[in-house]
């Protein structure tokens, strides 16, 4: 008797635990708000959600809903001219007959979520503030070349350039989120992150903001007044998930609607659920073994910037096996420093291949022989070795780079694996404390801005180009491609450039991910576009019968 | 008292000063840069980084950036975070008021849960459904607290469909619901978490409780309580308990900071976002005013909590009360 009061109260305690999950469910009024509620599952909150200080994809996605551009992006993108585009905040432009500027006209409808109109005058401030140095914001430097903004009147905008190129159109329409001068204009501009504003973003865009809760949820309701319409769904809500495992189960088990990438097992579950579907949309992601140009390895200073040597450890690796092996399905082999989604990009390109007899010849020919017992490569009594830096939070770079190993090892190259964390990988790869490394990048819509990454630098700023690599044919090439305006010519150029970097072997291309979303079989998603899913987001709908 | 008080008072300064200087001196010491960026796509231009790091102080000598922090910390002043430019201190309550639900939710259900189970089996060691309950919480404990969170979420989450498997409270509920729906919402996203905490704290409070339960109950003022006529349960509750609490108070003063700062993995794993993940996510990002300012009260719970575990053991046992009138 008495044992069964300790067992009723222990009973007691879990019962009304439990009583908390089963007495709380929300009425069918409300699970019928919900149905049209996008939930968007994601690893990484927001780091800001004004425009020019947002650093993460997060954030992009966040203030891409708030805030407006003067012109609207197509799918697929196109970065010359401005045929790839329609109007947004901006309902027309004119050209000026020596196209060094563009006047935009401000859509007279358009307000501010506060209801104060938009105007030419916002235009010009919100430049202002993307290229304020005070500001540093780490896209002032899409705007190189432009001039200056200026304002005809309450309702034109007009850019002017320094030089005419063919991608003026796409440089300030693309990269330009409109702000208003009005909420934002007397705020110091060094420390724009803790005005108010910067917890209640006011924008044009077709939601506004509701509520972000840091490091749990971000949530926008539809501006169901907006000059461009309603979107399609009432709510856009960002759920910060414990890491992307945890997200992605989020959405299989329909407490969430998208994920923006699944990969691995994620992905065999989701192509097994019947409520959420794998969508493929296409990639800007590459991974690379870069090479450090300046670095001395094996006793012999500057190893790397020998191009024989580099295509030689290119030969030498299966990129199809290694590929086949870390990602299955769900990657395909690098061209080069592009993708496939890449504006202009041949793909039929000629690529170093893997050829191990070749590979060896060459190791000889440069005095690396198979001399020792252990049978690694050996010049002058050193062994042909190199550290491969790696960032320990990816797995998929892991995996690779053991591949690759065992790959270098079978030709007598000694490859060791130094895994680090993310921010020391980061800070050796800034500072050039590297043999090799496994990077990836996310390249721009803009097939110019390669060269911000394999551009011969100068001085001490080497922007992207950690591994200090230089050349000449293809930073000419690159350069003039930027500038030409016929298209067939200009599609020359850069292949032409981008044949120079494949042949010349920087560092070896590996993989560009394939990229798959999980999105609920509710909500029906439009215009995913390589460089940003989110963009058409506004346009998505929501089945009203859903399985939520 | 008044001794005690004080010499308890430099004891937590000086332990916070050490915990200060030590966590500011390994971030610091630490490879990498709050603001390196991003390796992966375009960053910041040198010039602009260089900015951001004198505005953020980054560019004076270690010594230099420590005295200032000091100097503020002592008026109150824990800076701003250097990734998102918000006071620390807000940053810092947020999560310490998350982490003290949590902690709060799991050290009532493990204090509920080792006390019924630790004193049943302490007082009836014959009835083998109390010893299984023991073996079983102590089974619970021995597994590493992700496992238990992520049995929790298969089971009771994704399984039963009855608890939400992460996150603090439904987004669009804490927007338009009521309070007590809210309330309710952030209960029900309270339950995972805090059971997996509750579990595995709750056999420290049981295996604690059952031995000095198993001591008393062979004491003779129990067999006086018994032969004056006393119920077994009212000889327990009344007279076995109160002598049995202060080693379980001993070990709940310990668990309290360690739940606050150190539920790092139930933290993560339910992303309640609390004072341990948001420690972690500072470290791994080179923040140095939220990594200083989390480890200021970390240290300053500790020393808080223990102090107040003197104290209630010192009112919680009449043994302790009757030696210090004794000495009196």
């Amino acid at each position: 008797m008495r044992s069964s009061t300790y067992l009723g109260a222990a009973a007691a305690l879990l019962v009304g635990l439990s009583a908390f999950g089963c007495s709380s469910s929300a009425s069918d009024d409300k699970k019928s708000a919900r149905n049209s509620i996008i939930t968007i599952a994601s690893a990484v909150d927001a780091d800001a959600l004004i425009p020019p200080l947002v650093g993460t994809t997060q954030g992009k996605q966040a203030v891409d809903m708030l805030f407006d551009g003067l012109a609207e992006a197509k799918t697929p993108i196109s970065t010359v001219g401005d045929a790839g585009f329609g109007p947004q905040l901006a309902s027309s432009w004119t050209w000026a007959p020596d196209s060094l500027s563009i006047a935009f006209s401000i859509d007279p409808r358009a307000r501010w979520h506060d209801g104060v109109p938009v105007r030419a005058n916002d235009v010009r401030f919100s430049f202002a503030l993307f290229t304020d140095p005070v500001v540093a914001s780490m896209h002032a430097g899409n705007f190189a070349g432009i001039d200056s903004v200026s304002v005809r009147d309450s309702l034109t905008a007009v850019v002017w350039w320094h030089a005419r190129h063919p991608e003026q159109f796409f440089q300030i329409a693309y990269n330009l989120a409109i702000m208003p001068e009005h909420l934002l204009g007397k705020v110091p501009r060094d420390s724009l992150l803790r005005s108010p504003f910067a917890d209640h973003p006011v924008g044009s865009g077709r939601y506004r903001f509701a509520q972000w809760n840091r490091q749990h949820d971000l949530m926008f309701v539809a501006d169901t007044a907006n000059y461009r319409g309603a979107p399609g769904a009432s709510r856009i809500v960002w759920v910060v998930a414990a890491d992307p495992t945890a997200a992605s189960l989020s959405v299989l088990a329909g407490q969430a609607d998208v994920l923006e990438s699944v990969r691995g097992d994620a992905y065999t579950q989701v192509t097994k659920s019947s409520t959420v579907r794998a969508v493929e949309y296409e990639s800007l992601d590459y991974a690379y073994m870069l090479f450090n140009h300046r670095r001395t390895v094996s006793g012999k200073p500057r190893l790397f910037a020998d191009r024989a040597l580099r295509v030689a450890i290119t030969e030498s690796i299966d990129r199809a096996a290694v590929v086949a092996n870390a990602l299955d399905s769900l990657g395909r082999v690098a061209l080069g420093p592009f993708t496939r989604a890449t504006s202009g990009v041949d793909t039929s390109m000629r690529q170093i291949a893997f050829d191990a007899a070749a590979a060896a010849h060459t190791f000889d020919s440069l005095g690396w022989t198979r001399k020792s017992a252990d049978g690694m490569r050996q010049r002058d009594g050193r062994t042909l070795a190199f550290n491969v830096m790696v960032p320990s939070a990816s797995a998929t770079r892991k995996r690779v780079a053991v591949l690759l190993q065992s790959q270098l090892k079978s030709l007598g190259v000694q490859m060791d694996v130094d895994a680090v964390e993310p921010q020391v990988f980061a800070a050796r790869l800034a500072k050039g404390d590297f043999d090799a490394a496994l990077n990836a990048w996310r390249t721009d819509p803009s097939p110019s801005t390669i060269k911000q990454v394999w551009g011969t630098t100068k001085g001490a700023d080497i922007e992207a180009n950690y591994g200090r690599y230089s050349n000449r044919e293809f930073d000419a090439a690159i350069d003039s491609a930027a500038t030409v305006f016929d298209p067939a010519r200009r599609q020359a150029l850069y292949r032409r450039a981008y044949q120079s970097i494949v042949d010349d072997a920087p560092a070896v291309w590996l993989y560009e991910p394939r990229n798959f979303a999980a999105i609920n079989a509710r909500v029906s998603p439009v215009g995913m576009r390589a460089d940003a899913w989110w963009a058409a987001l506004p346009r998505w709908t929501v089945a009203e019968a859903g399985t939520r | 008292m008044a001794a005690f008080f004080v010499r308890r008072l430099l004891h937590t300064i000086a332990v916070m000063v050490i915990a200060v200087t030590l966590g500011f001196s390994l971030v610091h010491l630490a490879p990498g840069d709050a603001l390196i960026g991003d390796v992966t796509q375009s960053g910041r231009s040198a010039d602009a980084r260089e900015r951001l790091r004198a505005r953020a102080g980054l560019d004076q000598p270690v010594t230099a950036q420590y005295s200032r922090f000091v100097s503020n910390a002592l008026r109150g002043d824990l800076g701003h975070s250097i990734i998102d430019d918000q006071p620390v201190r807000s940053i810092l309550w947020r999560a310490l008021r998350n982490s003290l639900a949590l902690a709060g939710a799991g050290l009532l259900a493990a204090i509920a849960l080792g006390l019924v189970v630790g004193s049943a089996e302490g007082w009836r060691p014959d009835l083998t459904i109390f010893h299984w309950l023991g073996r079983a919480l102590t089974a619970l404990y021995a597994l590493p607290e992700f496992v238990l969170a992520i049995t929790l979420i298969g089971v009771l989450g994704y399984g039963a469909g009855w608890f939400p498997v992460g996150g603090m409270h439904d987004p669009v509920t804490s927007l338009v619901g009521t309070t007590s729906e809210r309330w309710l919402d952030t209960a029900r996203h309270l339950c995972l978490p805090a059971m997996t905490l509750a579990l595995g704290w709750g056999a420290a409070v049981a295996r604690q409780q059952r031995v000095a339960t198993a001591e008393a109950a062979g004491e003779d003022f129990i067999r006086t309580a018994r032969a004056k006529g006393r119920s077994e349960l009212a000889a327990m509750l009344r007279h076995a308990l109160p002598t049995t609490v202060a080693p379980v108070i001993t070990v709940i003063g310990l668990m309290l900071p360690a739940m606050v700062g150190g539920s790092v993995i139930v933290e993560m794993v339910f992303a309640w976002p609390g004072l341990g993940s948001q420690m972690v996510r500072a470290v791994a990002q080179r923040d140095v005013p939220v990594v200083s300012g989390a480890i200021i009260i970390v240290s300053l719970l500790v020393a808080i909590s223990s102090l107040l575990i003197d104290l209630l053991i010192r009112v919680a046992d009449p043994r302790q009360r009757t030696v210090r009138t004794g000495n009196a």
